[in-house]
C-alpha cells in the first residue's frame, strides 16, 4: 500500500493512566495508511489503555497523538471520531437492546445519512457479513460471541473510519471463531482499511499484520515486521521470559 | 359490585397522572441513568405558571391553551437546566450523586413555589368538562359514574405515552436515546453528543410529566405540599416499569391507582389506616427485592482471569 | 512505650485541654443567653446528633437514607407514648433505641441485596409506611403530648437545664461513636465499605459489621428523636415527613462531613437560617420564614453535590483532613510523621533493593501457626486443595473439573492466558464463588461450604488484582485491619474502654510498626493509602494479607502494576515469607521471570482446564504451554 509522507497515526511520548495509577510510560508508535499494525504483549502491558487514550476515553498526562499531523490528544471521544478514528472496544460492546440493523444505523450516526443512503450502506455491510444479514432484525444481545464481534466491526465500518482500532478481538471467543474474526479483518485490510489491532494471541495477529509492537509494562519492548517476529523467538522470550 | 367498579374506575383515572409522570421519568432515566427526583416539581412549577395566567379570568379556552403551553414549556426549560447544571457534571460520579442532586432540586422548587405563590391551596379556572358520565348505566350499574375530565386525562395519557413510545422506537432521535441507554460510552465513541441528547430527553421528559401535573391541577387543586407524595408515586410506577419500558408506565399508573383505591376501602370488613397511601410502597419493595438477583452487585466483584 | 510522668502530664493537657475548654463553654452557654436562645441551642445540638446518625450511615455503610426522619419520628412518638404512660424519663431513650433495632435490621438486610441507588429508593418506602401507618394513626389516637421530665429537684421544663441535658446526651453519643470509629470496629467498617470482598478475605464478617452501622445509625436517630419530641413537647406526624428527611440529608451533606464540628455545623444549618431571617419578616407572611431554611439548604445541597460528587469523605480528603471520628488515627506514641500538602503529592519513595536481613521479618510477626505441624518426610494433608472444581455461568464454562493442591510450605504458581479461569479458581478457594461441583479443603478440613470470612479466620489469606485498601486510612491503619481475627474484644469493650481492649490494641500496633520497620517501609506508615503511588499500594495490600500470618496465602497477580524493581522486591518478600515464616503460598502471575524464579511448582490453566503442571523448567519447555500462550495450534486437552 502506498504511504503518504505523514503517518496516519503518530503517537509520541504518550503517558496516561487511571487516576494515580500510571499505566503508559512514554509510548511511541505510528501507523501508516493502508497498514495493519498489531500491538502485542501480555495482560497488563497497557494495550487497551493505549487504544483508549488514543480514542479519547482517557486523557493523556504527557505526550502527543496526531492524526494526519493534526493533534487529537485530550479530545473527547465524540470529537475523536470526527477525525476518522474509530475504536472497537474490547468485550464486544454492542447495543444489546437494539437490533442488528439498528446497531449498524448507529454506526453511521455521525454521517447523518438520509434513509436511502443508510440502507445502501447497510446492504454493503450485509454483503461483507452474511451472518449478520440473516439476523438483521434480531436483538444484538442475543447473538453469539462471534456474531457480536462481527457486528461491532461492521458497525465501526459504517462510521467510514480512516483508522479502525480493534481491542482484543479474540477475547473470550473459541479458537475457530477467533480465526474467523481475524480472517474478516484480513479481508477488510486487503480492501484498504487501516487497522491497529491489539491481541494477546501472537499467531492470530501476525497472520494479518504487517508490523507489530510488543508492549511490556507500559512501554514498547520490541518493534519489528511480522515476518521477523514469526521467524524468531523474540516474542516468546518477551512473553515467557527466559531471555534477559 | 357497584362499589368495586366505582373504586376501580376511580383508580384508573387517578392513576393516569402517575402514568404520565412515570413516562417522563423513565425517559430521563434511560437517557442519563439518573433518577429524576424533581420530576413532579417541574410539573408543579408549570402548573403554577398556568395558575398565574388563568388567575382571575373566566377560564376561557384560548387563554387556557396558551397558559397550558407556557406551563409545559417552563417545565421543559427547568428539565433542560437541571440536566445541564446538575446532571451532566455528574456523569462520571457514583450513581447516587445525581439522585441527591435532583432531590435538592425538588426541595428547591417546592420552596420557590411557596415563596412566590404561598402555601395555600389554589384552584385554576379552566374550561375542562366537569360533568360526570353515568356510564354505569350501560351495564346496569346505575350509580357508577366517571368524571368527564378524568376520562380526558386518561385519553391524553394513553395518547402521549403511546406517541412517546413510537418516538423512542421508530425515530432516529429515539434510536440515539436507546443507544445511550444501553451504552453511553459506546455511543460517544460513535460520535453521539451524549450530553446534548440527554438534555433534550430531560426537556421532553419534563414536558410530558408536566402535562399530567397541569391536568391534575386543573381538575383538582394546586397543593405545593403534596409534591413529594406525588413524586414518589410516580417513582413507584417508574420502578415497576423497570425504569425502562414505557408501555409498562401506561399500565402501571392506572394499576397503582386501582390498588390504592381498593386498599383504601373496606377490605375484609374494616379499613386499615394508611394502607392506601402505603400499599404502593409495599409493592415497590416487593418488586425490587424480587428483582434483586438481576440488579445486585454480587459479593465476588472480581473479574474472571 | 509509656512516657515519663511529666511528659505524660503535658501530653494529657494537650489531648484533653481543648475538650475541657469546650465543655466549659458549652456548660456556661445557657446561662449567658436568654431561655429562647438556650432552646435554639438545644435544637442545634439535637440536630447535630441527627446529622451524626446520617454520617455514620454514609461513612460506615456507604448507604444513603431518604427516611431518617422516620427514625427520628419514632423517637418522638415513643416519648409521647411513654409520657402518657408516665414512664420514667431515663428509660425513654433506651426504649426508643430498642424499638428502632428491628427497622434498622430490616434496612440493613435490604441494603445487602440492593445496590445503593435502589436502596435509597426503598428507604422512601420505609419513610412513607412509617408516616401513614404509624405516625398518623398514633397522632389521630391522641399520642401527641410530650412532657418535660422532672428528675429529682431538677425541672427540665427550664430551657437552660434542658440544654445541658441535650448537650450531655450529645456528648455521650459523639463520644461513643468516636470510640467505635477509631478502633478495630471503625477500621473494619471502613474496609467493608471499601470492598466487601477485601474485608471478608481479612476475616471480617461483612454482614455483621454492615448491620452494626445501620443499628448504630438508627439508635442515634431515634435517641435524637426522643430529645426532639421532648424539646418541642409534642410529636406531630407532619414534622417527620419525606421533606424533613431530605432536609436532614441536605444539611448532613453540606455540613456534617465527618467531624464533630461538621455535625454541629449541620445542626446549626438546620435551625439558624430561620432565626436569622426572623427579625426581618416579623409580622409578614410566615411562609417566607418557614421556607428560608429549606431554600438555603436546597441550594447548598445542589451546589455541594455537583462540585463534590464523591461525597463526604472525598470532600474531606481533598481538604487534606483525615476525619476525626470516622477514621482511625494512630496515637501519638507511634511516631509516623505524616508529610503535609505538597510533600505528600511528590512522594518519591521507591523500594530499595531487598536487603532485609534474614530473620528480621520472622522476629516482627512470627511464624504461620500451621507451619509447626509440618515436618518434612511426614504425610501431612495438602495445605490447600481444590478437587474437581467446576464453575459454569449459563453456557459458559469458567472452570472444568480443575484440581490443584499445594503442599505445606510450598510456593506454587498458577499461570495461563487471560480468561483461563485463574481468578475464578482462587475465588472458589477463598469463598467468593460457589462452584457447581468439587470440594475445597484447607489442611485437610473441608471448607467448601464455609463463608469467606470464616475461611480467612481459619488461616486462608488472600490478596487481589486491584488493591483494595481503605484510601482514607493510613498505611499503618490499613495494616491493623489484618489483625482483626486476632483481637478478642468487641464493640462494648471498645466503647467502654476496658483495659484489656486497650492492651490488645496496643500490642497489635507494636506488631504492625515492627512489620513496617522490618521491611523498611516505616517512612510510609503515616501516609494515607490513597496518596501512595500504585506500586506501593500493591505492596501494602500484600503486607496486609500477610499480617495475620495465614497458613496459606493466595496472591492474585501481585506484580500487576509494579515496575521491574518493585517486582523483584516483591519476589524476595514472597520468598522470605514462604521460607522464613512458613507460609504456604499460591500465586497467580503473568510475570514469568517472577514465576520461574521463585516457584516450586507451576499449574497452567487454559480455557478453564488444567493444561499442564510441573516444575518451572518443565512447564517452560512444554510445547502445549508455549502454544497456548502464543496462540499456536493447540490440541484441546
Amino acid at each position: 500500500m502506498s504511504s503518504s509522507s505523514a503517518p496516519l497515526l503518530e503517537v509520541s511520548g504518550l503517558c496516561s493512566g487511571y487516576g494515580p495509577v500510571q499505566v503508559l510510560y512514554g509510548i511511541d508508535i505510528e501507523v501508516r495508511r493502508g497498514e495493519v499494525v498489531a500491538l502485542l504483549g501480555p495482560n497488563g502491558a497497557g494495550k487497551t489503555t493505549l487504544l483508549r487514550t488514543i480514542a479519547g476515553q482517557i486523557p493523556p498526562t504527557a505526550g502527543t497523538i496526531a492524526v494526519d499531523g493534526r493533534p487529537i490528544g485530550g479530545l473527547a471521544p465524540e470529537n475523536v471520531v470526527g477525525f476518522g478514528v474509530v475504536l472497537v472496544d474490547e468485550g464486544r460492546q454492542v447495543f444489546p437492546t437494539l437490533t442488528v440493523a439498528e446497531n449498524l444505523a448507529m454506526g453511521a450516526h455521525r454521517r447523518r445519512l438520509p434513509a436511502r443512503a443508510l440502507s445502501a450502506e447497510r446492504e454493503r455491510a450485509y454483503d461483507l457479513f452474511p451472518r449478520l444479514a440473516e439476523r438483521r432484525h434480531q436483538l444484538a444481545g442475543k447473538l453469539s460471541g462471534g456474531e457480536q464481534q462481527m457486528l461491532v466491526i461492521a458497525r465501526a465500518l459504517l462510521a467510514e473510519p480512516e483508522l479502525m482500532m480493534i481491542d482484543e478481538a479474540s477475547m473470550g471467543l473459541a479458537p475457530n471463531i477467533a480465526e474467523l474474526v481475524f480472517e474478516t479483518i484480513g479481508r477488510l485490510a486487503a480492501d484498504g482499511l487501516t487497522v491497529l489491532v491489539t491481541e494477546q494471541y501472537v499467531r492470530l495477529a501476525l497472520e494479518v499484520a504487517g508490523r507489530a509492537y510488543v508492549m511490556k509494562q507500559g512501554h514498547v519492548d520490541l518493534a519489528a515486521s511480522a515476518a521477523e517476529l514469526q521467524r524468531s523467538d523474540l516474542v516468546e522470550t518477551s512473553y515467557l521470559g527466559g531471555g534477559s | 359490585m357497584e362499589l368495586y367498579t366505582q373504586l376501580v374506575l376511580n383508580g384508573i383515572t387517578n392513576g393516569a397522572v402517575y402514568g404520565l409522570l412515570a413516562a417522563g421519568f423513565v425517559l430521563v432515566y434511560r437517557a442519563s441513568r439518573a433518577i429524576n427526583f424533581a420530576q413532579a416539581g417541574m410539573g408543579a412549577f408549570g402548573a403554577y405558571v398556568l395558575f398565574d395566567v388563568m388567575r382571575g379570568s373566566g377560564g376561557g379556552t384560548g387563554r387556557y391553551l396558551a397558559g397550558f403551553a407556557l406551563g409545559v414549556a417552563v417545565a421543559a426549560a427547568i428539565g433542560l437546566l437541571t440536566e445541564r447544571l446538575a446532571i451532566r457534571p455528574l456523569r462520571r460520579a457514583p450513581a447516587l450523586a445525581p439522585l441527591i442532586a435532583t432531590v435538592g432540586v425538588l426541595l428547591l422548587l417546592q420552596t420557590l413555589i411557596i415563596l412566590r405563590w404561598g402555601g395555600d391551596l389554589r384552584s385554576i379556572p379552566n374550561p375542562l368538562p366537569r360533568h360526570p358520565w353515568r356510564i354505569g348505566r350501560l351495564v346496569g350499574l346505575d350509580s357508577v359514574v366517571v368524571n368527564q375530565s378524568a376520562v380526558l386525562i386518561l385519553i391524553v395519557m394513553v395518547t402521549l405515552v403511546s406517541l412517546l413510545t413510537l418516538v423512542v422506537t421508530r425515530t432516529r432521535w429515539g434510536l440515539t436515546i436507546r443507544s445511550i441507554s444501553d451504552n453511553p460510552d459506546g455511543a460517544a465513541g460513535l460520535g453521539v453528543r451524549v450530553g446534548r441528547v440527554s438534555g433534550q430527553a430531560w426537556a421532553l421528559g419534563g414536558a410530558i410529566g408536566a402535562v399530567g401535573s397541569l391536568l391534575a391541577a386543573s381538575t383538582t387543586i394546586l397543593n405545593p405540599y403534596a409534591l413529594f407524595v406525588v413524586q414518589i408515586k410516580a417513582l413507584v410506577v417508574g420502578v415497576f416499569a423497570g425504569l425502562e419500558d414505557l408501555r409498562l408506565c401506561l399500565i402501571g399508573g392506572p394499576l397503582l391507582g386501582v390498588v390504592e383505591s381498593l386498599a383504601g376501602s373496606r377490605i375484609l370488613g374494616h379499613q386499615i389506616a394508611g394502607l392506601s397511601d402505603s400499599v404502593g410502597f409495599f409493592a415497590l419493595v416487593a418488586v425490587l427485592l424480587l428483582r434483586a438477583g438481576t440488579i445486585t452487585e454480587t459479593l465476588g466483584d472480581t473479574r474472571a482471569s | 512505650m509509656p512516657a515519663s510522668a511529666a511528659l505524660g502530664g503535658r501530653r494529657a493537657l494537650r489531648t484533653f485541654g481543648p475538650w475541657i475548654a469546650v465543655a466549659v463553654a458549652v456548660a456556661a452557654y445557657p446561662f449567658l443567653v436568654s431561655p429562647y436562645w438556650a432552646l435554639i441551642g438545644s435544637f442545634v445540638v439535637v440536630y447535630a446528633v441527627v446529622a451524626l446518625s446520617l454520617t455514620v450511615l454514609t461513612g460506615w455503610a456507604g448507604a444513603v437514607s431518604l427516611s431518617q426522619a422516620a427514625f427520628v419520628g419514632l423517637g418522638a412518638f415513643t416519648a409521647a407514648e411513654l409520657t402518657a404512660r408516665h414512664t420514667n424519663f431515663l428509660l425513654w431513650i433506651p426504649v426508643a433505641m430498642v424499638l428502632s433495632v428491628p427497622a434498622s435490621l430490616a434496612m440493613g438486610a435490604v441494603a445487602l441485596r440492593l445496590p445503593g441507588l435502589y436502596f435509597a429508593v426503598v428507604t422512601l418506602a420505609f419513610g412513607v409506611v412509617a408516616q401513614y401507618m404509624l405516625f398518623i394513626p398514633l397522632e389521630n389516637n391522641g399520642t401527641t403530648q410530650v412532657a418535660r421530665p422532672r428528675l429529682g429537684a431538677v425541672d427540665f421544663g427550664n430551657e437552660r437545664y434542658f440544654f445541658l441535658l441535650c448537650a450531655l446526651a450529645a456528648a455521650l453519643a459523639f463520644g461513643a461513636t468516636l470510640r467505635i470509629g477509631r478502633g478495630r470496629t471503625g477500621r473494619a467498617l471502613l474496609t467493608v465499605r471499601t470492598s466487601r470482598t477485601a474485608a471478608e478475605a481479612l476475616a471480617v464478617d461483612s454482614v455483621r459489621y454492615r448491620t452494626l452501622a445501620f443499628v448504630v445509625s438508627g439508635c442515634l436517630a431515634s435517641g435524637a428523636g426522643v430529645l426532639l419530641g421532648t424539646l418541642i413537647q409534642s410529636s406531630r406526624s407532619n414534622q417527620f415527613t419525606l421533606f424533613a428527611s431530605i432536609q436532614y440529608l441536605a444539611v448532613t451533606f453540606i455540613g456534617g462531613i465527618g467531624s464533630v464540628l461538621g455535625a454541629v455545623f449541620a445542626g446549626a444549618l438546620q435551625v439558624l437560617p430561620t432565626e436569622l431571617i426572623r427579625p426581618f419578616v416579623e409580622g409578614r407572611d410566615s411562609d417566607v420564614l418557614r421556607q428560608s431554611a429549606p431554600l438555603l439548604q436546597a441550594t447548598l445541597l445542589v451546589v455541594v453535590v455537583v462540585l463534590r460528587p464523591d461525597g463526604l469523605l472525598g470532600l474531606l480528603r481533598s481538604l487534606g483532613v483525615r476525619a476525626g471520628w470516622l477514621q482511625p488515627r494512630p496515637p501519638r506514641e507511634v511516631a509516623f510523621a505524616a508529610p503535609s500538602g505538597r510533600a505528600r503529592r511528590d512522594i518519591g519513595f521507591t523500594l530499595a533493593d531487598w536487603d532485609i536481613p534474614a530473620g528480621r521479618l520472622l522476629a516482627a510477626v512470627g511464624r504461620a501457626p500451621g507451619s509447626d505441624l509440618w515436618l518434612p518426610g511426614t504425610s501431612a494433608p495438602p495445605a490447600l486443595e481444590a478437587a474437581a472444581v467446576s464453575v459454569r455461568y449459563g453456557a459458559v464454562v469458567a472452570l472444568d473439573a480443575v484440581s490443584f493442591s499445594v503442599q505445606p510450605g510450598e510456593l506454587v504458581a498458577v499461570i495461563g492466558p487471560n480468561g483461563a479461569g485463574k481468578t475464578t479458581l482462587f475465588n472458589c478457594c477463598s469463598g467468593f464463588q460457589a462452584p457447581q461441583s468439587g470440594t475445597v479443603t484447607l489442611r485437610g478440613a473441608d471448607i467448601t461450604h464455609l463463608p469467606a470470612h470464616r475461611r480467612a479466620a481459619a488461616g486462608l489469606g488472600r490478596s487481589f488484582q486491584t488493591p483494595r485498601l481503605v484510601e482514607a486510612m493510613s498505611v499503618f491503619e490499613n495494616l491493623l485491619v489484618g489483625f482483626h481475627p486476632r483481637l478478642a474484644h468487641g464493640v462494648p469493650a471498645e466503647v467502654a474502654g476496658f483495659s484489656y481492649a486497650l492492651a490488645e490494641e496496643g500490642r497489635i500496633r507494636e506488631q504492625a510498626a515492627a512489620l513496617l520497620d522490618a521491611v523498611g517501609l516505616s517512612a510510609v506508615g503515616g501516609l494515607a493509602a490513597g496518596d501512595l503511588p500504585s506500586g506501593l499500594r500493591k505492596v501494602v495490600e500484600v503486607l496486609r494479607a500477610l499480617v495475620p500470618v495465614p497458613d496459606v496465602l493466595l496472591l492474585d497477580e501481585p506484580s500487576a502494576g509494579l515496575d521491574p524493581r518493585e517486582t523483584r522486591w516483591l519476589g524476595r518478600l514472597v520468598q522470605t515469607v514462604n521460607r522464613e515464616l512458613g507460609v504456604t503460598v499460591a500465586l497467580i502471575e503473568h510475570d514469568m521471570s517472577l514465576v520461574m524464579g521463585i516457584s516450586d511448582y507451576v499449574y497452567v490453566l487454559d480455557f478453564g482446564r488444567l493444561l499442564a503442571a510441573g516444575t518451572p523448567a518443565e512447564v517452560r519447555s512444554d510445547p502445549t504451554v508455549v502454544a497456548a500462550y502464543l496462540g499456536k495450534e493447540a490440541q484441546p486437552a
